[in-house]
């Protein structure tokens, strides 16, 4: 039974930030290890398109007005949905043993990271807290 | 990710002092270096660091790498067209560059490296300013880190008011 869309939406979004929390994590590890590259994951797009997906288009959104039954409905759904890319990144400075990680960009990834897990596991707490309301005042009647 | 901004900036900064850090390390393990591969004693190397408009860079590359929307300085909301003065500057290493100053000549005719008078030419560091630099480039590390967790303090406080 689907509760609330938010927070499917919202714990699509936590699962893509303890990822890309795992993958800052690999690169620190392997800060030392010659010809390592730096990993990190995009997923911003295919956390859009998974908004489209659960609450339609954005209301500003020009719709294709459709005055006739021949017209042609332009589909909105988008079959093949985003995937989230997983990608090759470079650090601000460059080393000599091939190796791409730059700690500092690391630790500053992952403190952004943290932040933004920290605001949607807070976001995800305040809804719930919207349904426990409700359970509590249906208990008084 | 406006308000993430500043992480990135620190992270600039944390960059540019640890490779500066890097290069007067260089510079104190070759003090007494009288052989490179340029010929010659080493010679010191300082770094030059620049200054880059921040929210520009990140515009072109959100423009290169998204269909997402700009991100606009919160300085000029609601004013048309205006650009912020002076706008947020991140930082870089520009280049490294070589001190090309007399090398200091030492009197020591049995070094191999000795001149046909007897004098070897030592590399034009000075230990002392070398030792100057390291510490301050320490302190603006330090100096970065402390904005850095000021900021990041900030943000999980702004957090906390979806608590109350």
């Amino acid at each position: 039974m689907e509760i609330s869309r938010a927070a499917i939406l919202a714990r699509k979004a936590l699962d893509y930030r303890s990822l890309r929390q795992d993958l800052i994590s690999s690169n620190i590890a392997n800060v030392d290890t010659p010809n390592y590259q730096a990993r990190d994951i995009s997923f911003e797009e295919a956390l859009v398109q998974e908004r489209q997906r659960l609450f339609g288009p954005p209301a500003k959104t020009l719709e294709l007005a459709t005055t006739h039954a021949n017209h042609i409905q332009a589909s909105t759904d988008n079959s093949t949905p985003a995937q989230a890319t997983i990608f090759f990144r470079d650090g601000h400075t460059a080393r000599n043993d091939g190796n791409t990680v730059d700690l500092d960009v690391e630790t500053t990834e992952m403190a952004k990271n943290s932040v933004m897990y920290n605001a949607l596991i807070n976001g995800l707490k305040k809804h719930g807290s919207i349904f426990r309301s409700v359970l509590e005042a249906s208990a008084k009647v | 990710m406006s308000f993430l901004n500043s992480f990135d900036i620190n992270g600039y900064g944390l960059s540019a002092q640890r490779f500066r850090v890097n290069v007067i390390s260089s510079n104190i393990a070759n003090a007494n270096t009288t052989r490179t591969e340029e010929g010659g004693p080493y010679r010191r190397r300082e770094v030059v660091f620049k200054a880059f408009n921040f929210d520009q860079v990140l515009n072109s590359k959100i423009e290169e790498n998204s269909d997402l929307l700009p991100y606009s300085d919160p300085l000029d909301e609601g004013v048309e067209g205006k650009t912020v003065t002076p706008p947020v500057m991140g930082v870089v290493v520009d280049k490294v560059v070589r001190d090309d100053s007399e090398p200091n000549m030492k009197y020591d005719p049995s070094h191999p490296d000795a001149n046909a008078d007897g004098y070897v030419a030592y590399p034009n560091i000075n230990p002392v300013i070398e030792m100057a630099d390291l510490i301050e480039a320490t302190r603006a590390y330090q100096a970065n880190v402390a904005a850095f967790q000021s900021v990041k303090a900030m943000a999980n406080s702004a957090i906390d008011l979806l608590r109350a």
